[in-house]
């Protein structure tokens, strides 16, 4: 393999791929890069098993071929190196020769065929969105995943193409939100059947960080099989395998009707719930809500460290209402969330809250009360 | 459909389908029905028995579609999840291995939270016994005052090791062992469910390996399953137990009976070339010098005997070739082999070792086993050093420890228990003073009825006096309880005591309900 | 590698193939057996065999063992193939319950990357942090329909009863000595030396297949042997030189061991103590000196065997074992406790020197009528 290239296009592509390399590994094969020269390209790889982060930088190609090395190692080679071309070629016994101006460098690696495939989605339907509605889809829901490993499938985040669109769900038992992005923002791509896959968290993070923030073009190519979905964009691809098992059915957890609504400005509530939940940390963050003609309360109570009271002006429909919530699932949520005011709605103390952001019917979320 | 386990293709999913414990399913359904469902329940009892399987059928019963019932349609969406393991709102998981507060901490403080489509939330917490100290107190605050919408089904198969404030908080229900015909039914409707052919006495052997446990059954039916070509025969069964048979049993029993050393080291050199398992050969050898006991000392124990009638025939002979003493003290020798089987690197050696003291006379001026080429009959010999691959203690290399050692510490022993969370055993070892110590079987002194009867009642109870001795002293033992006006023993303890030790331990010939 | 293959295990191979063959392959099993028999190749082989791209249509349990699947497990780098093991060569290392909660109780719920099953391969799970293989308990009870989980374990009796109790056992045994000889002979040895090896590995093929790369472990052992041989002939007060001597032989194994390239690590042959001469680092000695004991244990056993007329386990040395005056089994006995003891120290790491001068000096201190009447030479038939 011989190659030469820009550094500050490798070192981008380095970078992006190189935060999928695993962490603390026992094959050594796993801390390496792949890197595999083809045609104009120069194909870079990571995967740790569960992810697996592809880039092609555009090469000029001497010579075809592949080997790999640590990631680590050669990442912070290419960041130092001053901005000329880079010239990398596979020396005997997997060595890569990597020389740019006056630096020279030679790195051991480990043979191409020991690095494990990097799974292919080929055939697979999937769909295409805007990178920012990508972000919005992730950033609405993945804080609701749960983080127990114990309870695998709520650390995915269930994804569904359908007729009406994209949906993204999770939930972690105590609190789920929805997040759709209706049909006329989504090219479906690869036949209309509705399919359903769930994907872990940690691989939407990365994709997440794949977007460049404010870009809309180029869209994200998504492509699903029955063991893994990949996310393209641009040069990019991120591949995931997909959690096995039935997501619960989160239809069954949206309450149908509700009877008592709140509507109230969206950061006010935010800062005093933030505010009150200070006090509240020993006891679980536990918050009181109390609405009334034109008022939602918040109390807080702890034995040792003090009270807190809140007040803010609301518009309340239906019967007065005195809920617990606990703050810890109220803040990412509102911290999300864009609007100036949210809609809250309730059907009694002990059933789940229905929360929505008063301009966007294409969000919702529910979270469970505690016990007053 | 792909293949599924036995064990999981049968899983229970009513109360009607559990075997075996209608004392619990019962007052479980009627608690549903009554809607009087406690807020915590212990259920104890060794593995395999259905408390698991009990705890999701009442998870379901109590959350199915159809409304609370003792009787959940085991179809609907919650129902189906709640077998499957991904029910928002029913939690499981093993104390083992999340032992500690922090870990508890982070589940039980949101337990207060409603239930997100459920009516109930349940929570299963299996082998509750190992949550640390601290993480039992942090629980029990969540016990003293739970939230209206949860359940919390504990379980586990060690009940004196859990502290008695949570105990007193929770409904307790013995799941049993199950018996020899509960098992052997269960497996013969499967079998005949999975359209498999087996033979009426491979059952029997495989319910009696199953030791009381329904799971066990059926794993082992599907190993003979996948291991027979066609039918699963009584050789099959043997196969997969390791090769040890019945009459390799006798046989080998029949050369200690006559002291032949030459015939067991021989029949061990088989064994051993033929690759087939010592360890299960020890525990074969158990079980049949437990047999010759019985029928050695009741009469009647013919009856009791889980065997067929031509291996019980062939027992009772045997029986007759050895004295009660003899068997009880071959008994002491295998149990100590088995023991330490586990851990060591030379199995056949100790086993042959073992074989080689059983063969030695009891009583000096009985013929000496049988020696070629021995030109002067050996003396007879002291006690014979025990080969030390003893791994469950610390040992001190060489320690002697002696009775008074044991007396003047006795406090650290009660010490280490109530560490150990054994604070009822040490309790009533307190007023217990170690009496004799014959090789290695130490002999308590009790001055209080209760507190021996107590110990008596529990095999855990003495295990844990064992432990908690062998950590302190380095030195394994085996503890022996008895009432401080009986003499103390000069030699072993009372063989009517040993004889019933024997009997009490093994499986297989509990009189049925 | 496979199944069919395994030397002297037809129950466990008849049993895996079966599974695959009648479509019965269940979720999880136990591979239990003494060490060193092949278990852990089993394991590997079995992994193949359920992933295997281009399996034999007259044998569908028989990997090709050249597709990629089978070469990436082979090197340990499938996707769907995770071995769980201790880290590090040292005994008492165990693997962390972090590993297992990622490795196996999380990835299990991932579907497989390429392969139509994914297998954890727990080896060996005995050997897991306190209270952390309680962490698969879940994965046992209720696994995807994917997976197959495999502990392999040479003392299952260690393990919580719940677990074997879900999991289909596959006992691995001793393999038969003349199945052992047989395949020495394919790796070229002699018969003789092939009959020598196959008798000293106690049924072990991993250990045997080593040994066969270093004959001076039959060297080693024949001279420990005479050593034995020549005990009576000794002076009461050689303790000393004894303990040098049997030092120095066990040091001559780490020698040839060093020499040699580093030992295929097929089964998990070098992690129990005393059974097979191998180890890394400083330590080796402590791992060498436990087999040197064995040798000397078979010495005592088969003098106790001999008096009774039962099979030797080193029929060699027949001659020189049966030669002695008078019975004395007790201080046969005697011997073989103090030689168990010391392997015990050893382990705990009791000094070395000490240690086995105190058994030498015991060995020594056998009373003089062992002595017999013409001894020394080397009684091996040929």
């Amino acid at each position: 393999m011989r190659v030469t290239c820009n550094r500050s296009v490798l070192h981008e592509a380095l970078q992006h791929v190189s935060r999928v390399v695993a962490g603390r590994t026992t094959l050594p094969i796993l801390s390496n890069v792949l890197l595999e020269a083809q045609g104009g390209k120069l194909r870079i790889v990571a995967y740790d098993m569960e992810i697996g982060a592809q880039s092609k930088v555009p090469v000029e190609t001497a010579e075809e071929g592949a080997l790999t090395v640590p990631a680590r190692v050669l990442g912070d080679v290419v960041a130092s190196l001053p901005d000329a071309t880079v010239e990398m070629a596979a020396e005997e016994r997997s060595v890569l020769g990597l020389s740019c101006g006056r630096s020279q460098y030679t790195i051991h690696g480990l043979p191409a065929e020991e690095f494990p495939a990097l799974p292919e989605v080929s055939d697979g339907s999937g769909f295409e969105v805007s990178q920012g509605k990508m972000r919005d889809l992730i950033r609405s829901t993945i804080f609701a995943a749960s983080g127990d490993e114990a309870r695998a499938i709520l650390t995915g985040v269930l994804l569904i193409r359908g007729e009406e669109g994209v949906k993204m769900v999770a939930t972690d038992s105590y609190r789920l939100a929805v997040k759709s992005a209706p049909a006329e923002e989504v090219k479906e791509t690869g036949g209309d059947a509705e399919w359903r896959v769930i994907i872990p968290a940690r691989a939407l993070q990365e994709v997440n960080r794949m977007l460049a923030p404010g870009e809309e073009r180029p869209p994200v190519r998504v492509q699903a099989s029955e063991q893994q979905i990949s996310f393209e964009v641009g040069e990019y691809t991120l591949v995931s395998r997909l959690i096995e098992g039935q997501f619960p059915n989160y239809a069954r957890v949206i309450p149908e009707e509700t009877d008592r609504s709140v509507e109230v400005a969206r950061e006010d509530l935010l800062a005093a719930i933030k505010r009150a939940a200070i006090v509240a940390r020993a006891e679980a963050s536990k918050l009181v809500f109390r609405m009334q003609e034109g008022t939602l309360t918040i109390s807080a109570e702890s034995g040792d460290v003090g009270r807190a009271h809140e007040e803010l002006a609301a518009t309340v429909e239906g019967e007065n209402i005195e809920i617990a919530f606990s703050a810890e699932y109220l803040t990412d949520v509102l911290g999300v969330m864009e609007s100036d005011s949210v809609l809250w709605q309730f059907t009694g103390p002990l059933s789940s809250g229905l929360l929505k952001a008063a301009d966007d019917p294409d969000y919702l979320y529910v979270v469970m009360p505690m016990q007053l | 459909m792909p293949y599924l386990s036995l064990y999981r293709k049968y899983r229970p999913r009513s109360f009607a389908q559990i075997v075996g414990q209608k004392h619990v399913t019962q007052t479980l359904a009627n608690a549903v029905k009554a809607d009087r469902v406690a807020h915590a329940y212990l259920f104890c009892g060794p593995r395999g028995t259905g408390k698991t399987s009990a705890a999701l059928v009442l998870a379901m019963s109590l959350n199915c579609d159809r409304g609370p019932t003792a009787e959940p349609c085991g179809e609907c969406e919650m129902c189906t999840r709640i077998v499957a393991g991904s029910a928002l709102d029913v939690f499981e998981f093993d104390a083992a291995s999340h032992r500690g507060v922090d870990e508890i901490g982070e589940v039980l403080g949101r337990v207060s939270l409603a239930p997100a489509e459920a009516r109930v939330k349940v929570y299963v917490i299996d082998e509750v016994h190992m949550l640390s100290g601290t993480a039992f107190n942090a629980f029990l605050k969540t016990l003293e005052e739970p939230p209206a919408h949860v359940v919390f089904v504990l379980a586990t198969t060690e009940p004196h090791r859990v502290i008695p404030t949570v105990l007193s908080r929770c409904q307790r229900f013995d799941f049993h062992r199950l018996g020899l015909r509960d098992i052997e039914q269960n497996v013969r409707s499967i079998a005949s469910a999975e359209g498999i052919e087996i033979d009426d006495r491979a059952v029997t052997m495989l319910a009696h390996a199953a030791d009381g446990s329904m799971r066990d059954s059926l794993t082992l039916l599907d190993q003979a399953v996948a291991y027979a070509e066609k039918n699963v025969t009584p050789e099959v069964v043997s196969e997969i137990l390791g090769g040890i048979d019945f009459d390799l049993i006798v046989e080998f029993a029949d050369a200690l009976l006559k002291r032949d050393v030459s015939g067991v080291l021989a029949v061990i050199d088989r064994v051993v070339s033929e690759g087939k398992d010592l360890h299960q050969l020890v525990q074969g050898l158990l079980s049949h010098y437990r047999n010759l006991l019985l029928l050695r000392v009741d009469r009647r124990g013919r009856d009791a005997l889980a065997l067929p009638e031509e291996s019980v025939e062939r027992t009772a002979e045997q029986a007759k070739s050895g004295s009660a003493e003899e068997i009880v003290r071959t008994l002491d020798l295998l149990a100590e082999t088995d023991r330490e089987l586990r851990f060591t690197s030379q199995p056949r050696l100790l086993l042959e070792l073992c074989a080689v003291r059983v063969c030695r006379p009891a009583k000096a001026g009985a013929p000496a086993p049988k020696e070629e080429g021995e030109a002067v009959a050996e003396p007879h010999a002291a006690a014979p050093p025990k080969p030390a691959e003893v791994a469950e203690t610390k040992a001190k290399a060489g320690g002697a420890v002696g009775l008074a050692d044991l007396k003047q510490r006795w406090d650290e022993v009660l010490a280490y228990l109530r560490k150990e969370r054994h604070a009822s055993v040490a309790a009533f070892l307190r007023e217990a003073t170690p009496a004799a110590l014959e090789g290695d079987v130490l002999t308590l002194a009790f001055s209080h009825q209760f507190h021996h009867d107590q110990m008596m009642r529990e095999k855990g109870r003495q295990e844990a006096a064992a432990k908690a001795i062998g950590s302190v002293f380095g030195r394994a033992v085996s503890v022996k309880c008895q009432m401080a006006d009986e003499p103390a023993p000069s030699e072993a303890p009372a063989e009517k005591e040993r004889i019933d030790d024997y009997l009490s331990m093994f499986p297989g010939s509990e009189l049925e309900e | 590698m496979r199944l069919g293959d395994l030397i002297g295990q037809t129950r466990a191979a008849t049993a895996l193939r079966n599974a695959i063959t009648r479509h019965r392959v269940s979720h999880a099993y136990l591979f239990s057996g003494p060490h060193g028999v092949g278990k852990s190749t089993a394991a590997l082989a079995f992994a193949q065999a359920l992933n295997c791209d281009r399996p034999s249509p007259d044998d569908p349990a028989a990997a090709c063992g050249q597709c990629r699947s089978c070469r990436l497990i082979s090197q340990g780098t499938h996707p769907d193939v995770r071995l769980i093991s201790p880290p590090g060569k040292r005994e008492t290392s165990v693997i962390p319950i972090d590993r297992i909660r990622r490795d196996l109780v999380y990835d299990i719920n991932l579907r497989p990357a390429m392969g139509r099953r994914k297998v954890y391969i727990l080896d060996p799970a005995d050997r897991t942090a306190p209270f952390s293989i309680h962490t698969i308990l879940k994965a046992l009870e209720e696994p995807p329909p994917y997976a197959v989980i495999i502990l392999v374990t040479s003392r299952p009796a260690l393990l919580p009863p719940t677990i074997p109790s879900r999991c289909q056992q596959v006992a691995f045994q001793l393999a038969g000595i003349e199945a052992i000889v047989h395949h020495l002979q394919t790796l070229g040895l002699d018969a003789p030396v092939a009959a020598a090896i196959a008798a000293l590995s106690g049924g072990r093929v991993a250990w045997a297949v080593g040994a066969a790369h270093h004959p001076d472990v039959l060297a080693v052992r024949n001279a420990l042997l005479d050593l034995c041989a020549g005990l009576h002939a000794r002076a009461a007060s050689g303790g000393l030189r004894l303990a040098e001597e049997i030092k120095l032989q066990a040091l001559a194994l780490s020698q040839a061991q060093n020499d040699g390239e580093e030992q295929t690590e097929t089964e998990d042959a070098s992690s129990e103590s005393g059974s097979a001469p191998a180890a890394a680092g400083g330590g080796r000695l402590r791992s060498d000196l436990p087999w040197c004991l064995d040798v000397i244990v078979s010495w005592y056993r088969d003098r106790l065997a001999a008096a009774h007329g039962a099979p030797l386990v080193n029929p060699d040395y027949a001659e020189a074992v049966s030669r002695r005056k008078s019975g004395r089994i007790a201080a046969d006995e005697r011997a073989i406790a103090a030689i168990l003891e010391t392997k015990h120290s050893l382990q705990r790491n009791a000094n070395v020197d000490l240690a086995l001068e105190s058994l030498a000096i015991k060995l020594l201190a056998e009373p003089a009528t062992m002595r017999s009447s013409s001894h020394s030479e080397r009684g091996r038939a040929r």
